[in-house]
């Protein structure tokens, strides 16, 4: 049986680091071995010392970005985890600025091993910034995605989010689609979607 | 917009208090010092947060984390935990597009009058070399 890659992606500052933590929350509770893959940008992480203060062990990528001078380390990261712990998902984070559509042609030799699913983490907050300043990698990252999760919603008006599922609908309208507050707990539908992804 | 215009600048900001300070009093520093330093940065067209974070890490777990992703959003804080210390170091990690390392150094010490002002709280920072300068790849992430 294959077991699950879950890359989680969106722009910085979208979520991804949040949503992750109750991915590893989750999966604690219902006994799911995981590991967790991170790849920051910066001279000292921040996500990191996070999610190690709260007693999650992670493999840190440091010195590039996983979607081009790292990605022969992801993959070879993502062998080591399996060989030593056999974790039932491996979650990789990307960095925020990171092209998942480069990001999962990385790792796209694993598939026959594992399911890949791309979650793409939305901050309907910045919808105008990604379509003015960022449009080309917004485009991108709504087409590779398997899952959208729209998040922040107690942040943005009606207007904002029916806009924002408008151009979700217009570049990826097979992905399933989420919407949620990462303040609040995981949506039950979530749950039981990751849960059937994990059978 | 382009990737090289989101190089990434680390600081290790060290505060120290006349006495010593909860965490949550901690925080409210925190939150006071990096809402200053965004309004800062912001104050100019063209100016885009990727997203600035700042951890502080205590001891038994405690721990402070703030993030900003939009300057007319106010910071998000999580603080957990237990301090009771007059010093701490924080790291901060700042994205903002459109903006030079001397607006960035020129913000980091207006933000460090402003909190001795606000708090009477001394501080200094080490601006860390952005890692991407050897490594990083020549593609664009950002294409535009």
């Amino acid at each position: 049986m294959k077991k699950n890659i879950f890359v989680v992606t969106g722009f910085l500052g979208s979520g991804k680091t949040t949503y992750i933590v109750k991915l590893l929350e989750l999966f604690a509770k219902t006994n799911e071995k995981s590991a967790l893959i991170i790849n920051e940008i910066g001279e000292v992480g921040i996500d990191n010392q996070y999610i190690k203060q709260l007693d999650f062990n992670i493999f840190e990528l440091f010195g590039g970005c996983i979607c081009c001078t790292l990605s022969v380390d992801v993959e070879r990261t993502i062998d080591e985890i399996a060989e030593k712990y056999d974790p039932n998902v491996i979650i990789v984070e990307p960095s925020g600025i990171a092209d998942p559509t480069q990001v999962l042609k990385s790792i796209s030799n694993k598939s026959s091993k594992y399911n890949i699913i791309n979650f793409y983490v939305l901050d309907p907050t910045r919808f105008e910034m990604f379509m003015d300043v960022l449009a080309p990698l917004f485009v991108t990252s709504l087409k590779a995605a398997n899952v959208i999760l729209l998040n922040k919603l107690r942040l943005v008006g009606e207007d904002t989010l029916h806009k924002c599922e408008r151009i979700i609908n217009e570049h990826n309208n097979v992905a399933e689609l989420f919407k949620l507050d990462f303040e609040n707990p995981l949506p039950a539908e979530l749950e039981k979607y990751i849960n059937h992804l994990m059978r | 917009m382009d990737h090289k215009d989101l190089i990434p600048v680390t600081v290790q900001v060290t505060f120290l208090l006349p006495e010593k300070a909860s965490i949550q009093r901690w925080g409210d520093i925190i939150r006071y010092y990096l809402t200053k330093y965004s309004e800062y940065l912001c104050n100019k067209k063209s100016v885009y947060i990727g997203h600035i974070k700042a951890f502080y890490s205590g001891t038994k777990n405690s721990f402070i984390k703030v993030n900003i992703f939009k300057r007319e959003i106010p910071a998000d804080i999580l603080v957990k935990g237990y301090a009771d210390v007059d010093n701490i170091t924080l790291t901060v990690n700042s994205l903002v597009y459109g903006v030079t390392e001397e607006e960035t150094v020129a913000a980091l010490q207006y933000v460090s009058e402003e909190i001795e002002k606000q708090f009477m709280i001394r501080s200094n920072y080490v601006l860390k070399k952005p890692i991407l300068d050897s490594k990083h790849c020549d593609h664009s992430h950002l294409n535009s």
